[in-house]
């Protein structure tokens, strides 16, 4: 007698249906708005398009930091003060580092929106998006080399990404920068096998922006912005 | 109706559904908790016009399934290697939870989890879906020729488990062309 298999599939869907936890709703409309808002930030600035096309032009290109050279256009981008962040007061914190106090304005301009994927850690990978969002108008850049995430217990640095990134250079000016999906394989400071135990982390994002000339890409100033605490349970 | 309610009243109506869906994929509650979830939030996240809600779940389906394959696809080493750590990834009580289930639900359970990426979400797509092999390929984004191996494989490699399986009438889709010329799948 043959196996029915669509039968088979229906009653195992129907199964894992009635098991199924309802669900959140509440945190389904945060998730939803939180795009939305970005989105919109997004739509107010330039042209989505015409960021794309830049960073691709920058992807081609070297890096380049310090001062620029002689007869280089002045920078573009905005001048003055930075806007509102969360930032830490510190430098970013590296291996077995206590996570520095972190500063946090109220309703800041610039954030950090840390996303973690499923499941959190994947054969070593740390599974996160990150979107960084700024005013619209204002122009910052990011490297890729300069977005950390970094797994936290008790406030101490436990796990941190392998060296990863090709220093490509991503910038916008149209409020979202763009989801990063950053997956730096995860390496435990203390642990001898590699492998993490089972618990409640925290992760962190830190992201160095930078302000320069998006043509010649010269940095003029950077500023350090923090993403989380995302709390990640591991089992 | 506000895009907030209608999440709101597609989470509560249909939520269970789509999870389903996406544990036929994945093969675990909780990721396919967090995949239906995501995929939710991804369709309500961007305006949109029109209330239809079908059509949302339709693009919700293919979040999932474009979820699960690009998860799949960023880590093969790890997707290649993950049927190691089925028995340390079993969560207390996930057993007792697991016999009650019905002998027919564990065999298709074992039986889906041996399948590569590709070749279940074929299965999943024909055998729970009912989509045509042109549909499949469509959805997945190959070749039809490619969309019929991933299920020919697939379905061998259920066999080894399950036994012959068995093409119910539904599967025989006659597609009569406009040029005349019939061809059945």
């Amino acid at each position: 007698m043959s196996y029915d298999l669509r039968r088979g599939l229906d009653t195992l869907a129907a199964e894992e249906r009635a098991s199924a936890e309802a669900l959140p709703v509440e945190a389904l409309r945060t998730r939803a708005r939180r795009r939305r808002t970005a989105r919109t930030a997004a739509a107010s600035g330039l042209a989505v398009a015409t960021v794309a096309a830049v960073a691709v032009a920058a992807a081609a290109l070297p890096v380049r930091l310090g001062t620029p050279p002689a007869g280089t256009p002045a920078p573009t981008t905005t001048a003055g003060a930075w806007p509102s962040a969360v930032t830490p007061t510190g430098p970013v914190p590296g291996c077995g580092d206590v996570i520095p106090p972190i500063v946090r304005p109220q309703d800041p301009e610039i954030t950090v929106e840390v996303e973690v994927g499923v499941p959190p850690v994947q054969g070593g990978r740390v599974n996160t998006g990150v979107t960084i969002v700024s005013p619209p108008g204002f122009q910052v850049a990011y490297e890729d080399t300069g977005v950390v995430a970094l797994l936290v217990r008790d406030g101490v640095v436990v796990a941190v990404p392998d060296a990863g990134g090709a220093g490509v250079a991503y910038f916008s000016d149209a409020g979202e920068m763009g989801v990063l999906a950053r997956e730096p394989r995860a390496v435990p400071c203390a642990a001898d096998d590699g492998a993490l135990e089972p618990g409640t982390y925290e992760l962190y994002v830190f992201a160095e922006l930078l302000r320069g000339d998006p043509l010649t890409l010269t940095w003029t100033d950077a500023m350090t912005v923090v993403g989380g605490p995302v709390p990640v349970t591991l089992d | 109706m506000a895009w907030g309610d209608e999440l709101a009243d597609l989470a509560a109506r249909r939520g269970p559904a789509l999870v389903a869906y996406a544990y036929l994929l994945v093969g675990d509650l909780d990721r396919a908790q967090d995949l239906a979830q995501e995929a939710l939030a991804r369709a309500f996240g961007r305006p949109r016009r029109g209330t239809d809600l079908t059509w949302v779940e339709a693009y919700v389906r293919r979040t999932i399934l474009n979820a699960f394959l690009d998860g799949t696809r960023r880590d093969r080493l790890w997707a290649r290697s993950r049927h190691l750590f089925v028995v340390g990834d079993e969560r207390p009580g996930e057993g007792d939870a697991l016999a009650a289930r019905t002998a027919d639900h564990v065999d298709v359970q074992q039986a889906l989890a041996l399948l590569p990426p590709r070749e279940r979400a074929c299965v999943v797509l024909r055998f729970y879906d009912d989509l045509t092999v042109p549909a499949i390929a469509e959805r997945l984004d190959i070749s039809e020729g490619a969309a019929k191996r991933y299920l020919s494989d697939g379905v061998r490699r259920l066999e080894a488990v399950l036994g012959s399986v068995e093409e119910t009438p539904a599967a025989e889709v006659v597609e009569v062309r406009a040029s005349g010329r019939r061809s059945r799948r």
